[in-house]
């Protein structure tokens, strides 16, 4: 099976770039409106979106949470990392 | 004579070549809006049709600033991030840097490439590189590194009025840094490295932010009755033999300060230019020899400082050796 989606990007490239320096607001518009997730979102029945959506921001705030509550990398032991992957 | 940043001071530079002949063009990423380092501000409503913003593909707008250079025009091209650079380096290196040999001397190519480089911005291991060095063995074409806003004013005019193609090095952590320039100072050709302070004991040399940590570096050692000379080479291609060479040979110790890899960058240039020219001891203080760790603390670790420049020179001094 191929799949062939045609996507679009939702923002700009830059902190300069908001998105629509380089393209006409109109199309910027038409294609957010056609955003994959929320359409997704309208075919669903709303408690499984909802929950859907939940579980995702669950998953994320876990992810934040673990990496705000892991220990700083120790330069001295990273220091003696190779740049390259040896055979063993 | 004004203060100005070191970003003013590019487009201060940028502006007066600007003012001074129409042939000259700046192309590049968002220029028209000031560019992401905001140093091409103001210059698209002062020179109407003149800073034109490109699409995000390096290698076709150098290569279609490389054929305006070669018909006449004296292009500026601003590469965003110097990671950027291996993006162009086909129309740079095969085309732009040969051209003048190639033609039989039918054509030079006075393009000019800006770029920003260095570590410690938090940006990662794809755009924090100064790839300096895989450009150092390449004929023909010059590179300059400034290190104040004099200098980004200065170099940057020379680079603009040379008939070959200049790579000017702009180190991100130096764009807020602020001094003076002098827009009366002649516009002289690209090649001599600056002497900035005067000693006897060991050489430090250093170029873009590393110059600063020199000088640091250097008021240290003095406190401890250590004196050193310190050159801020401005120019890496070429280098300033005659200054690096005057300087080893009378300290008889060189460190040189690299924000890049140990390997196949200009400390390695310096030192060899040193040693042929006599006997010297020498050090490098260079990055590890790894792509730049994400992790702030490790990027911090990971740049040079100024503890390793003080320690790297007290360890030449303290061995004792001596050379002639």
């Amino acid at each position: 099976m191929l799949i062939e989606a045609r996507t679009y990007r939702h923002k700009g490239h830059s902190r300069l770039d908001t998105g629509e320096r380089y393209r006409p607001a109109e199309e910027v518009r038409e294609w957010l409106e056609r955003d994959p997730l929320l359409r997704a979102a309208a075919i669903l029945p709303a408690e499984v979106a909802a929950a859907l959506r939940r579980q995702v921001d669950a998953e994320i705030e876990a992810a934040v949470a673990d990496a705000r509550a892991a220990p700083w990398p120790d330069p001295d032991r990273e220091r003696g990392a190779s740049a390259t992957k040896e055979r063993a | 004579v004004r203060t100005l940043s070191y970003r003013e001071a590019v487009t201060a530079a940028l502006a007066a070549e600007l003012e001074s002949d129409p042939t000259v063009v700046v192309l590049g990423e968002d220029v028209g809006l000031g560019g992401v380092w905001v140093t091409t501000t103001g210059l698209a409503d002062r020179f109407p049709g003149r800073v034109i913003d490109t699409p995000i593909s390096e290698l076709a707008f150098t290569g279609a600033a490389f054929g305006a250079a070669v018909r006449g025009m004296r292009p500026i091209v601003e590469i965003m991030f110097g990671d950027f650079l291996w993006l162009v380096t086909d129309t740079l290196v095969n085309q732009a840097s040969k051209y003048w040999y190639l033609s039989n001397g039918q054509a030079s190519v006075p393009l000019t490439i800006r770029t920003a480089v260095g570590a410690g911005g938090r940006f990662g291991a794809c755009h924090s590189q100064t790839p300096t060095g895989a450009l150092l063995g390449e004929p023909g074409l010059k590179l300059v590194a400034p290190a104040s806003p004099a200098d980004a004013y200065l170099l940057t005019r020379s680079a603009i009025r040379d008939e070959n193609p200049v790579v000017v090095f702009e180190h991100k952590l130096l764009y807020g840094r602020r001094g003076e320039i002098d827009e009366e100072a002649p516009v002289v050709p690209i090649g001599r490295a600056a002497h900035l302070r005067r000693g006897g004991d060991v050489t430090l040399v250093a170029a873009l932010a590393g110059v600063e940590k020199a000088l640091v570096a250097a008021e240290t050692l003095g406190e401890d009755g250590i004196s050193a000379d310190v050159i801020d080479l401005r120019s890496l291609r070429p280098l300033d033999t005659e200054t690096i060479a005057e300087s080893a040979a009378r300290t008889g110790r060189l460190i040189v300060v690299e924000d890049g890899p140990p390997l196949g960058g200009y400390a390695a240039e310096v030192v060899a230019v040193a040693a042929e020219a006599a006997p010297v001891h020498v050090a490098r203080v260079t990055m590890p020899d790894l792509p730049l760790p994400a992790s702030m603390r490790l990027e911090d670790a990971a740049l040079t400082s100024v503890e390793d420049i003080v320690q790297a020179a007290r360890a030449l001094v303290e061995s004792g050796a001596v050379v002639g």
